[in-house]
């Protein structure tokens, strides 16, 4: 039977485009669904920034991204000592798609807790995914208390891990990975004899153990990420100083060309995480272009690495070194195989479909 | 008329009411349970330590500020609000305390919303042009004083101005004051804790101070307050709400030499009804709430308040308290509540 095509609203944040220039998880994964839900004739409505790019219809407050976190371009120096204005932008542009609430057979919240205050107020059907991290959010009792009013609105994990990592009884429908552009990410059997390091940098994301496996493995490291704001001192005292430009190297933040060159021409990827990462785009980018993953064994890493096959899967800087010096055994192959197998935007997309499907028929 | 079913969110920074600090939880408070007593059907969007006779909703036990949430947790709020007007079918008005967010709710609803701004941002806030502008044309909105309403860099179209009122009974009057001057408010430069010691030491009078000091003010209080206390100029912390009638009955007058745009100011009106004249800083609402050479002075800055200060005993004492009771009680106060419900739903 031939499903009926959907009017969907796509929430996305105020706070980098979609697509992102460089930095911005949530945003990349708003963009692939949101093109491949037109590309399969939906009529979806993106509300984003007014500098985002996409063929679905584009709603916005903010024309320019926020930028990290807050906005602070905008803020007066009155809000800089009330940082709970601060959230005015953000509900200022999440309120949007449910004023136009009956325009839409479903609203899919990716801005986390702001799309969620509205949704109770409506009668579309909201469903959020949440990029963010569940395992941290109970410790605050706010967060606890919304998570707990809203369990019963629908909820998609972007892992089993993430899923696992929060006690509230939250109306989960779905585990659904993210995907890659395949075509984006070109394979390469070669690499250079370097490591790749990618993300923002920040001490969860396992910057300064990737260094130190560098310089016992004696192997060129380059560093590529962004820092937040809140992350400047940290990068400036513990990151900075290490950066000798013999074995480590920082390149910046990277755009879409950059980082795909940095990532296909890797020996490895290093993911030293500490903390449990909700899901990892980067480790799929890499294996996508046929680099292996080495990674320490939090979040999601279980779900995303085939251990010996597409990467290793570790505990701690020492064993991280002994599986550095047996990479050459993963045949780069497999790695991008296991990508087009089990993490393209279209099993990404086929997933959410059927989700919002069965959604609207439960009503 | 008939009787109403009416929600009143209230912030949930604080118990209603509160347990010291929290003016518009006082008034939150005094509203609620007039018009209990009146027969309308209150349901009080509050923290679960509130006392009321109204039917009590409540997210939390305990108030946010109690709990050790910051002040910055705005989210609580939000929430407050997204379940009390998830219930909006079962009211027929929806009066909102908060002044900011409330609008961003009324959208999605057909019940009237009334929002009382007991305080108003800065004109250069971002909430003006956020919020305010947004829903400018379509929020009722009540202030508490035509300065609070001047202040606002935008015009509503549908407003009023209904005076802030206490309950007279818990403030006695006291013909007899003691020979010292008082201060009351949260210490801070906008309230003018320093100004009032300036003026005790230039007229040589007694200072007694009382106020809760907020964490944010602690240094302002270590650095430019604490320096100054002796014998003469004393500061007896934060007093409960049994406390300060006695604090204010016993003084010859409270000095509020404010340097902000005071939307009310509770404090002028319950020492004035303990009879003690307040010699103010013409600010905010200041002209509205004391009559000048009869419940008090209002004068322009420190060498005019010593002057006031010295010509004290000329204020007729039964004055002060005869203004409270005619202009600033509870009663008066939800009276035009009362009535601007009715007005909003003959609409």
């Amino acid at each position: 039977m031939k499903k009926r095509k959907l009017k969907i609203a796509q929430l996305s944040t105020p706070f980098f485009d979609v697509p992102p220039e460089t930095y911005g998880g949530t945003e990349l994964v708003v963009s692939n669904l949101t093109e491949e839900l037109v590309k399969r004739g939906h009529r979806v409505t993106l509300f984003a920034t007014g500098t985002s790019k996409t063929k679905a219809h584009l709603e916005y407050v903010f024309k320019k991204a926020l930028g990290p976190g807050k906005p602070k371009s905008l803020l007066s120096s009155l809000a800089e000592k009330l940082p709970w204005t601060q959230a005015l932008p953000s509900f200022y542009h999440a309120i949007l798609p449910f004023e136009k609430a009956d325009q839409f057979d479903i609203i899919h919240n990716h801005f986390h807790y702001y799309g969620l205050f509205f949704s109770s107020l409506v009668k579309t059907p909201t469903l959020t995914t949440y990029h963010g991290d569940l395992s941290t959010a109970e410790e605050c009792t706010i967060e606890k208390l919304i998570l707990e009013k809203y369990k019963e609105s629908f909820w998609i994990a972007i892992s089993e891990s993430q899923r696992s990592h929060i006690k509230t009884k939250l109306k989960f429908l779905k585990v659904i990975h993210h995907g890659v552009s395949i075509e984006k990410f070109p394979f390469s059997q070669r690499h250079q004899n370097y490591l790749a390091w990618l993300g923002r940098i920040t001490k969860k994301k396992g910057i300064l153990e990737a260094i130190k496996i560098a310089k016992i493995t004696k192997t060129k490291l380059i560093i590529a990420g962004t820092v937040n704001p809140r992350d400047e001192e940290y990068f400036k005292k513990e990151i900075k100083p290490k950066i000798d430009k013999k074995i480590i190297f920082y390149i910046g933040s990277v755009n879409h060309p950059e980082k795909v060159k940095l990532l296909k021409n890797a020996k490895a990827l290093l993911y030293p995480i500490s903390w449990e990462e909700p899901f990892g785009l980067v480790m799929i980018e890499a294996m996508a272009c046929g680099t292996p993953v080495i990674a320490f064994d939090r979040g999601s890493v279980r779900e995303i690495i085939k251990d010996g096959k597409t990467g290793f899967i570790v505990k701690n800087t020492k064993e991280m070194v002994k599986a550095f010096k047996k990479i050459e055994e993963i045949n780069r192959k497999d790695c991008q195989k296991h990508i087009e197998r089990n993490f393209t935007v279209k099993k990404m997309v086929d997933e959410y479909e059927k989700v919002y499907y069965k959604v609207l028929l439960g009503r | 008329m008939k009787k109403l079913k009416i929600a009143q969110i209230a912030p949930l920074w604080f118990s209603i009411p509160p347990k010291k600090y929290g003016g518009i939880e006082r008034i939150i408070s005094f509203l609620t349970e007039e018009l209990v007593r009146r027969g309308h059907k209150i349901a009080l969007f509050a923290s679960g330590d509130s006392k009321t006779k109204a039917e009590l909703f409540s997210l939390t036990k305990k108030g946010a500020i109690s709990q050790g949430l910051s002040w910055h947790d705005y989210y609580l709020n939000l929430l407050n609000h997204s379940f009390a007007f998830k219930k909006a079918d079962q009211f027929d008005i929806i009066h909102c305390h908060w002044g900011v967010m409330g609008a961003f709710f009324q959208r999605f609803i057909k019940t009237p919303v009334l929002h009382t701004f007991h305080n108003i941002p800065t004109a250069a806030d971002l909430r003006w042009e956020l919020v305010y502008k947004y829903y400018q044309d379509d929020v009722n909105v009540v202030f508490i004083s035509e300065s609070e309403k001047r202040n606002t860099p935008l015009k509503f179209k549908n407003s009023w101005v209904c005076y802030n009122g206490i309950d007279i009974s818990q403030f006695k009057f006291n013909p007899y004051p003691k020979d010292h001057f008082i201060w009351v408010a949260r210490v801070c430069p906008a309230k003018g804790t320093k100004e009032a010691i300036e003026i005790a030491k230039r007229t040589k009078t007694k200072l007694l101070l009382a106020g809760q000091i907020q964490p944010h003010y602690r240094e302002y209080f270590e650095t430019e307050i604490k320096p100054e206390l002796n014998s003469q100029i004393q500061y007896v912390g934060e007093l409960s709400q049994e406390e300060l009638s006695d604090f204010y009955g016993q003084a010859r007058a409270c000095l509020y030499p404010i340097s902000w745009e005071e939307p009310f100011g509770l404090i002028m009106t319950e020492s004035m009804a303990c009879g003690t004249p307040v010699i103010a800083f013409d600010r905010g609402s200041v002209r509205e709430i004391i009559k000048d050479d009869k419940t008090g002075f209002i004068v322009k800055n420190v060498r005019e308040a010593v002057a006031a200060v010295k010509k004290i005993d000329q204020i007729d004492r039964r004055e002060c308290r005869k203004w409270v009771k005619e202009n600033f009680t509870v009663k008066k106060m939800v009276d035009s509540y009362e009535k601007i419900y009715y007005q909003i739903l003959k609409n």
